[in-house]
């Protein structure tokens, strides 16, 4: 969990706020993110901490420490995020999710955004800003009417600064006053504006990401899948703000993965046992489907190696009339013993013991492990000193 | 029952590091100085530049190459980035070439043989490539978070009993401070000064009137076993010569204020006033080299003798 505190929240539409938060301390632990994760936040409501929510991050990690959250107003938990002023805690933990920019991305990017969808293309776009990729991008922004654009000044500079940058703004209802020399289109996202727009086809292969409510994902799913965009180009998050169903990630896998996963451990396993198996049977020999003339040659081969085996000489030693060498320390000499016990005093080989230096005591420096003093009831201050 | 102060108290990180604790009972204490130890050692273990094992040191014995990292070193990596972009680069983990030749070489506590970079050089952070798993620097570089350590494990150590809803402690690694909550007569906890004139005596108090509070004190030397020694290694020049011998600084966690008091004294009142008008301290006191230089910036800090303050315009 970390720990920050509410440094603006502002409404930057009728119906959606913009809410920046700053570390709690310089020196705490600070969320690692990547452009278009998700974290959850907890806000402390009349000092009790509220349950988690989880919501796209707007900010890029590459603009310091702050992090923002774009988050519409709607229900009891956003309600209380109305309330939140300067200096208030909220406990964020994160960040999660896959719908992540990836500037290393080879294809053209198509980011379509329902209403406060926009809020992980703001981050991601902040992020290409910041490193000027080079990509090819083209955002796709719909809203019920033109008062519902969010971030509407920062996406004009952003496609200034971003020359690959297209944006497309797409308004369900009301006029255009006051966006001249954007592109603007009315109605919804369908197969008109999408073959206006040339965003399916062309040399070019491109990557869908779709973030919005669920009954707009899935009417653009079903469009980009009618145009013929196979399903591994697109990428969805579903963003229901406000329903019990949280942010999540849907990856589309294609559904003989699961089959081919399982036929695949089904083959290993059986070839597992099939082996084991074999250990356990008697072996047969080759010889007995070999051709008669290599029987016989083989035959052969066995009647001559057990004639050897039975000329080898017993390999065991059974002679106990000896003791066993030993030697024993005698007046700093070593006597080795080398004859049998019975062995008489002049057979007796002595050996003399070289002189040897005594090798310095080898020295393992290791750390010095202290224990902290009893505890004790103190009424001393503490006091500060350069140390 | 009763509230008492607590303490106990150990040698490690080459310093004195003095836990208080605010409890009815001793009982009630003894499993938190426990946890509170074993985070020292684990601190100890990872981040300590003199021993052979801790991770730290296999970095730097391992300059040039990708090295995997923990999470630990990566935060702490970070957050010296933005302390190294604060001070315009004055504080750079990465002298640690420049304090070995400086003299800082052995360890004064533990037995451990010296680990030698001396015949490295002192690189820009901007030449270390860090990501979450991994971190590359020249293969001619080595670091350190002395700078940082004390302040930043006092901060450790204050998260860990918040996490444990402890609310009133006082915790000093090595003289850096980091108070929090109330003493045990439910006052404002009371930090006293040390005097850059004479360093057995205290010369100011500083009452930590907010909820919590991180103080450090940074001189030009410090004296160890009898022997002064130059203790700011830098190869930025002072801006201000040594006007000021001695720094204090109060700032919101103890980590900013180990930063912040060595850069202010290095750089006297103009870096004071401009942390103060950002909020990024508390208070400052700036003890000159005579008594007329005394400085004092923000509330809550007394000179015991009560004269000779340049207050703040």
């Amino acid at each position: 969990m970390y720990r920050y505190k509410v440094k603006e929240n502002i409404l930057i539409t009728p119906s959606v706020r913009l809410l920046t938060l700053s570390p709690f301390s310089a020196s705490q632990k600070q969320l690692l993110y990547r452009p278009g994760q998700y974290a959850a936040i907890s806000l402390h409501d009349h000092k009790r901490p509220t349950t988690t929510r989880c919501f796209s991050l707007v900010s890029s990690p590459t603009r310091g420490s702050d992090i923002q959250f774009s988050i519409r107003v709607k229900g009891k938990y956003t309600s209380a995020l109305e309330r939140l002023e300067q200096g208030d805690r909220v406990d964020v933990r994160g960040a999660f999710g896959l719908f992540v920019f990836n500037e290393q991305e080879q294809h053209d990017l198509v980011f379509f955004a329902g209403g406060i969808g926009i809020a992980p293309f703001i981050g991601m776009l902040r992020y290409a800003a910041d490193v000027q990729t080079q990509q090819n991008i083209h955002l796709v922004y719909s809203t019920r009417n033109k008062t519902d654009i969010a971030f509407l000044p920062e996406l004009i500079a952003l496609e200034e600064k971003l020359p690959k940058l297209r944006v497309t703004y797409v308004l369900g209802e009301g006029g255009e006053q006051g966006m001249e020399g954007l592109h603007v289109f009315q109605g919804r996202v369908d197969e008109t504006i999408v073959n206006d727009l040339d965003l399916v086809g062309g040399t070019r292969q491109k990557k869908y990401m779709l973030c919005g409510p669920p009954p707009y994902m899935d009417a653009l799913f079903a469009l980009l899948k009618k145009q013929g965009v196979p399903k591994r180009y697109i990428q969805s998050e579903s963003f229901s703000q406000n329903t019990e169903k949280q942010t999540e990630t849907r990856i589309h896998w294609p559904a003989n993965a699961y089959a081919l996963s399982g036929l695949t451990f089904a083959v290993f396993a059986g070839l597992i046992a099939v082996n084991d198996l074999n250990k356990t049977l008697p072996k047969l020999e080759g010889q007995y489907n070999a051709p008669e003339e290599d029987r016989n040659a083989i035959a052969t081969q066995d009647t001559s190696l057990l004639a050897k085996v039975r000329t080898v000489p017993p390999q065991v030693d059974t002679d106990l009339s000896q003791e066993p060498f030993y030697e024993y320390i005698e007046n700093d000499e070593i006597v080795v013993v080398t004859e049998p016990a019975v062995a008489t005093q002049e057979q007796q080989q002595v050996v003399t013991t070289p002189t040897v230096a005594t090798p310095e005591p080898v020295v393992i420096k290791k750390k010095i492990i202290v224990e902290p003093t009893p505890t004790t009831i103190v009424q001393e201050p503490p006091r500060t000193t350069v140390s | 029952m009763t509230k008492q102060t607590y303490m106990q108290s150990l040698e490690a990180l080459g310093t004195h590091i003095e836990l208080r604790l605010v409890a009815d009972s001793k009982q009630a204490v003894e499993q938190q100085f426990q946890s509170l130890w074993d985070e020292v050692r684990s601190f100890e273990k990872r981040f300590s530049r003199f021993d052979p094992e801790s991770e730290l040191t296999q970095i730097n014995q391992t300059a040039g190459a990708a090295v995997p990292i923990s999470k630990e070193m990566y935060d702490l990596f970070i957050l010296s980035k933005n302390y190294n972009t604060l001070t315009n680069g004055h504080f750079n983990p990465l002298s640690l070439p420049a304090v070995q030749r400086a003299g800082y070489i052995q360890s004064l506590v533990n037995d451990f043989a010296p680990l030698d970079y001396t015949s490295r050089r002192v690189c820009s952070m901007d030449e270390v490539s860090i990501s979450t798993g991994t971190l590359t620097m020249p293969y001619d570089c080595a670091f350190d978070f002395g700078g940082i350590g004390k302040g930043y494990l006092a901060d450790r150590l204050g998260h860990f009993l918040d996490d444990s809803s402890y609310t009133n402690y006082c915790l000093s690694i090595g003289g850096d401070i980091l108070a929090h909550g109330k003493d045990a007569d439910n006052t404002a906890w009371k930090v006293y000064i040390q005097s850059a004139q004479d360093r057995s005596l205290d010369i100011a108090t500083h009452t930590c009137n907010k909820s919590t509070a991180g103080i450090a004190t940074s001189g030009y030397t410090r004296i160890y076993n009898n022997v002064t020694q130059e203790h700011i290694i830098s190869d930025q020049k002072p801006m201000v010569g040594k006007i000021f011998s001695m720094c204090t600084v109060v700032a919101d966690s103890a980590t900013d204020a180990d930063v912040f008091a060595t850069y202010v004294l290095t750089f006297g009142t103009p870096a004071a006033k401009k942390l103060f008008n950002e909020k990024r301290v508390q208070s400052v006191f700036l003890q000159g080299v005579s008594e007329q230089e005394n400085f004092i910036l923000g509330n809550g800090i007394v000179l015991l003798n009560n004269s000779n303050i340049k207050a703040y315009e």
